[in-house]
């Protein structure tokens, strides 16, 4: 990557092996990742303290500091769920899949680069609305009737749409790919029960996206229609508002599993490499994906619990939301079970992967709790609720980073350096524990607003703003680690920590 | 010896963790500076509490098992790798019980369930006012717009961001939106409804005390949306029949 000729640039441009393209995935969804994070930052100083001043805010485009702010929030979870996170699995699923199962390349290496080439352009698109005069700013939910022309008339809205229109072209190829590559091009003697767990959780989540983004795709489709050719589609006169609520969460809500398995496949990669002991109930494992997958198509209601609707329906959903507890309280579970008898040890990749554990648990039950209708007609729409999403996507985001630290050597040749990487493990914990944890107080307040005068919710927010920074900072030197190991870091070997799947050879002769 | 401090500080650092989360538990149970009253919140803060409790015990069980794992099997010199390590080439054997899994699943969907009876008793409660929780019912219409609350009471009377009703006194409150999707909530009520263009929400409450109490709209409704507060003001039922009349136009 060292040197940028006419050459390199071509090849990149034109690459369609599936570990280039696993690469480009990887840096790209690290800038979405930096875009992401800056956003959070420009949030957290915003909230430092009660009545905070806008003036700071006014420089940017678009009319108002309020309609600013609201962009900030809407593109910082926009860009972190569908562009930083979910693809940088992608990228871990690109450059290792392959490897795991023995396939020479991906089914379809050249629909492989189309993806990304959507994918990327599709994140760009999205957020180019600062530029183009003001981004998105109705939420990451969408929606109706605030997203129709008449309360939101700029390009902000239209700009997203397309972009997640591309994003979606991107991710149904991609699904399509992995599925033909993990069911029929495996090495002819690997059983489907033999494939390793992160190729496992790969097949679920692509099934899983396979089923929920045409309808996001659909509803999508029908806004734009809305906005550019005066269809009516979300028309309040016709309950327009309920209409987008079902759809948008028949997505929105397992795209957080989308996001979330295959952190979990990352992480039953390394807890039992650094145990030394093989995965503790593999099977459960995988019988519990298919449970979670099924579920979680069903629970969508849970984030629609005070619009009015049917009470039975909102006791039923909140049966089969307390229901998928159970399949991601096994999986985690069995993952603890895995240290028992090990011989354990702990570099960055461990520490990571069991900080993300960690972390998750806490999400988890917090979650429990937003499952009960009763309960969620207090907590929903307060900073209760983003604690909660922010501890278990704060989890996937710890997860994926152990991924980093334990295939970088593959992707590499050379480890990352275990000083700095202790420094930004640290600084990602307990920075993600300390912004996250006052929240959690914040029973009474609304979420999304950029001044609030209720002076007794300052020292939370202080808290969480210090939090943030730590984060930021932790996440600079984790840049620098990148760059630096990249050239200087330690030379890895074939097999640096003494993995079994068969990204790192096929046998031990080889170390 | 390496290992061990590196054990010790992660052993530290997850005991304050566990500590940080039960303190923000316990204040998560109410809303302390901003007040609390009426019936739903004496239920609402009841059923917490049990899950807040369940809660607890179980992450403290599951933090408690993690760390002692990663004390017990932490590498020490000395320490032979166990001999089912997984190796390059090597599948390795399946490894688990089946009855600590299903013992793991029933225990879940026990504890699950007991919790969801409570929900399902309160949802019920939130859905209609029993005979004799107070005097009324008094219907008001709340409506919301970019970026205001207005309410119209029965007798054609309208006040904007402030909702003034008497204590003791079933209120049915009938919810709906001119404009965006909005949501209507009082925190120290234990309320919340979204108000929905062309849709008609309906929650009711009943309250003991006398007071001032905020209102927010809780659902991103636009650039003003932090500016859409209100107040509720609950006064006796002998100064809401008497005495308001002339300060509230009522």
């Amino acid at each position: 990557m060292s040197n940028f000729n006419k050459e390199s640039i071509n090849r990149w441009l034109t690459t369609t092996n599936h570990k280039d393209v696993g690469l480009m995935y990887f840096f790209a969804t690290l800038l979405f990742g930096f875009i992401g994070l800056l956003l959070s930052l420009l949030i957290r100083i915003q909230l430092y303290q009660p009545n905070n001043g806008t003036e700071w805010l006014d420089w940017a485009p678009g009319d108002d500091s309020g309609a600013f702010y609201n962009s900030l929030v809407t593109m910082h979870g926009a860009v972190m769920v569908l562009f930083f996170v979910s693809p940088l699995s992608f990228g871990f699923a690109n450059y290792v899949v392959p490897l795991q199962i023995g396939a020479k390349d991906m089914a379809f290496p050249r629909l492989n680069a189309l993806s990304f080439w959507t994918f990327l352009f599709g994140g760009l698109v999205a957020a180019s609305g600062f530029v183009f005069g003001g981004a998105a700013d109705v939420g990451w939910t969408f929606y109706s009737p605030l997203t129709s022309v008449e309360y939101s008339p700029g390009n902000g809205v239209n700009l997203a749409g397309a972009g997640l229109i591309l994003l979606i072209i991107s991710v149904t190829a991609s699904t399509i790919n992995f599925i033909v590559t993990i069911l029929y091009h495996r090495q002819p003697d690997m059983d489907i029960w033999d494939m390793p767990i992160f190729t496992w959780t790969m097949l679920f989540t692509v099934i899983l996206m396979l089923t929920i983004f045409p309808v996001l795709l659909s509803s999508l489709l029908m806004l734009v229609g809305d906005r550019l050719f005066e269809t009516v589609f979300y028309s309040p006169e016709t309950n327009g508002s309920i209409l987008w609520g079902h759809l948008f969460w028949f997505f929105g809500h397992p795209e957080v599993y989308v996001v979330l398995l295959p952190e979990l496949g990352v992480l039953a990669e390394i807890v039992p490499v650094f145990a030394k002991k093989p995965l503790y109930g593999k099977r459960y494992i995988i019988y519990s994906l298919i449970v979670g997958t099924f579920l979680s198509v069903i629970v969508w209601v849970h984030h629609m619990f005070i619009t009015g609707i049917d009470p039975l329906l909102r006791e039923v959903m909140s049966i089969t939301t307390e229901l998928i507890s159970i399949p991601f309280a096994v999986i985690m579970i069995c993952m603890i079970a895995t240290l028992y008898g090990g011989k354990i040890t702990f570099p960055t990749a461990n520490l990571f992967a069991l900080g993300a554990i960690g972390i998750f648990v806490i999400g988890g039950v917090t979650g429990v709790f937003l499952s009960s209708a009763a309960i969620d007609y207090h907590l929903r729409g307060t900073y209760y609720i983003v604690a909660h999403f922010h501890y278990t996507l704060g989890s996937v985001v710890l997860g994926v980073v152990a991924g980093i630290y334990y295939w970088y050597p593959l992707m590499f040749g050379r480890l990352l350096d275990e000083t700095l990487g202790k420094l930004h493990f640290w600084g990602s914990f307990f920075g993600t524990i300390l912004t996250m944890t006052p929240l959690f107080i914040l029973t009474d307040m609304p979420r999304r607003v950029y001044v609030y005068e209720e002076t007794s919710w300052g020292i939370y927010h202080q808290w969480a703003t210090v939090g943030a920074i730590v984060v930021f900072v932790a996440q600079l030197l984790f840049l620098y680690n990148l760059v630096r190991s990249s050239s200087h870091g330690e030379k890895a070997g074939s097999n640096p920590w003494g993995g079994s799947t068969q990204e790192w050879g096929d046998d031990d002769s080889s170390t | 010896m390496m290992e061990f401090n590196k054990f010790k500080l992660f052993a530290v650092s997850m005991g304050f963790f566990v500590l940080f989360i039960s303190d923000s538990a316990m204040g998560c149970a109410s809303c302390v500076e901003t007040g609390t009253t009426g019936v739903h919140a004496e239920k609402y803060d009841e059923l917490m509490s049990w899950y807040l409790a369940i809660g607890g015990i179980v992450s403290l069980l599951v933090y408690g098992w993690f760390i002692w794992l990663m004390y017990k099997f932490r590498a020490r010199d000395g320490t032979s790798d166990p001999e089912d390590m997984p190796k390059l080439g090597v599948l390795p054997k399946h490894r688990g019980d089946p009855k600590w899994t299903w013992f793991v699943t029933t225990g879940i969907f026990a504890i699950l369930m007991g919790l969801t009876a409570g929900t399902i008793n309160m949802v019920e409660f939130y859905e209609n006012p029993e005979e004799g929780w107070g005097d009324g019912p008094l219907t008001i219409k709340v409506t919301a717009k970019q970026y205001l609350w207005e309410f119209e009471y029965p007798n054609g009377a309208v006040t904007y961001d402030e909702l003034v009703v008497p204590i003791n006194t079933i209120v049915i409150l009938e919810v709906t939106s001119d404009d965006v999707w909005h949501n209507f909530a009082v925190p120290s009520l234990r309320l919340k409804i979204d108000a929905i263009p062309n849709r008609t929400n309906v929650i009711w409450f009943d309250a003991p005390d006398v007071g001032e109490f905020p209102i927010s709209c809780m659902e991103l409704c636009g650039s003003n949306h932090a500016d859409m507060v209100g107040t509720l003001v609950l006064v006796e039922q002998v100064d809401y029949t008497n005495g308001l009349d002339a300060e509230y136009e009522l």
